[in-house]
């Protein structure tokens, strides 16, 4: 399989599943959630830049119901901020503090990467590290 | 008639270099409207209608043969290549006379209209203009083409003070346009003008000449 151009929904789904680390089945986050993700974040696109929505004449946003080989007609380079707004999204139905904050993060890129008045933000947060255990062989006691 | 692909391909990519994150769709959008401006300001697009008037009547429809939309009546002249000052255009497209023809005319007449650009765009979502277009103005297209652009506002390539440089340039384009349009892109023709000293500011006292007019 050709790594993800972000080019079909296909192609951005499985781009998104590599940002969630949701790359093996069964999948934390279903194909229909992240569809929805999809489609919401185009609307949002359309409010933040409908002229990357311009067709011949008029706007037109196109909306998906399954994971297809359907070209998403956005140009190249705002495919990227596209699937940061799913990633984001999708992030937020999870109640972790850590996943709270990617979201916010990921849905923050997307808009300054559409609008591009501010610098894209660092990605922080993530699956916390385990414990360090006391008295590890190579490691100084805490106490 | 439609504009050079390639030189549409080079204004395009010369306004993305320019815009840092305008989308190629929002940019022909764009430049719609300057091409309308453009050929609205300037009326360098002409064209040359032939109609046969005929006695009795004071209106004929225009039919043009190209692309585009009229938008003003530069003149009338009859088959003896005399101009008849006595026709305006109150509906687009249409010759009206104040007094009409006594007789029918024994060959056609020719009405000189000016035109801009309208609906439909090509496939690629160009607006359909005379292909020398870009070719010779490309240049002040490209100027009101950033200009626009970069007035728009909350846009990682909005810029008030050089939207305001580029549309004083693309004004000038415009009016270097008209001028050679008016000239029929003849060289020196009607430029010369009396020297400075001859100048005033009033007529009172000073130097009054109908003609000729300082184009430039």
């Amino acid at each position: 399989m050709p790594p993800p151009n972000l080019m079909t929904v296909d192609s951005m789904i499985r781009g998104v599943r590599t940002l969630l680390l949701d790359k093996v089945r069964p999948y934390r986050y279903s194909d229909t959630s992240l569809i929805a993700a999809l489609n919401i974040s185009l609307n949002e696109g359309r409010r933040l830049r409908p002229d990357v929505f311009l067709s011949r004449y008029g706007i037109e946003v196109p909306q998906y119901e399954e994971i297809s080989g359907a070209v998403i007609p956005v140009e190249a380079q705002f495919r990227l901020a596209f699937e940061y707004g799913i990633a984001g999204h999708a992030l937020m139905r999870d109640q972790e503090d850590v996943q709270d904050q990617r979201s916010t993060i990921f849905l923050a890129n997307f808009e300054n990467m559409l609008v591009g008045r501010r610098p894209v933000i660092p990605l922080e947060g993530g699956t916390p590290a385990p414990k360090k255990q006391r008295g590890q062989p190579g490691q100084p006691s805490e106490t | 008639m439609a504009l050079d692909p390639r030189e549409a391909q080079q204004l395009l990519a010369q306004a993305q270099i320019k815009l840092t994150g305008a989308s190629e769709s929002g940019i022909k959008a764009e430049l719609y409207d300057v091409l309308k401006e453009f050929f609205e300001d300037s009326n360098c697009w002409t064209e040359d209608i032939n109609f046969r008037p005929t006695a009795g009547a004071t209106e004929f429809m225009l039919a043009t043969a190209q692309d585009g939309q009229i938008i003003r009546l530069l003149g009338v002249w009859d088959d003896k290549g005399s101009p008849k000052t006595d026709a305006f255009m109150r509906e687009f497209g249409t010759v009206t006379f104040v007094n009409a023809p006594q007789s029918d005319a024994t060959a056609n007449w020719t009405a000189r209209v000016a035109k801009t650009i309208t609906l439909p765009i090509t496939r690629e979502a160009l607006p359909i203009a005379p292909d020398w277009t870009l070719r010779v103005y490309s240049i002040h297209v490209l100027d009101g083409l950033l200009g626009k652009m970069m007035a728009q506002q909350q846009k990682s390539y909005s810029n008030n003070q050089m939207s305001a440089y580029h549309l004083k340039r693309f004004r000038t384009g415009i009016q270097i346009a008209k001028v050679a349009a008016e000239r029929a892109n003849l060289k020196g023709a009607q430029s010369w003008t009396y020297p400075r000293g001859w100048s005033s500011r009033s007529q009172r006292g000073g130097v009054s000449t109908a003609y000729p007019t300082r184009f430039i």
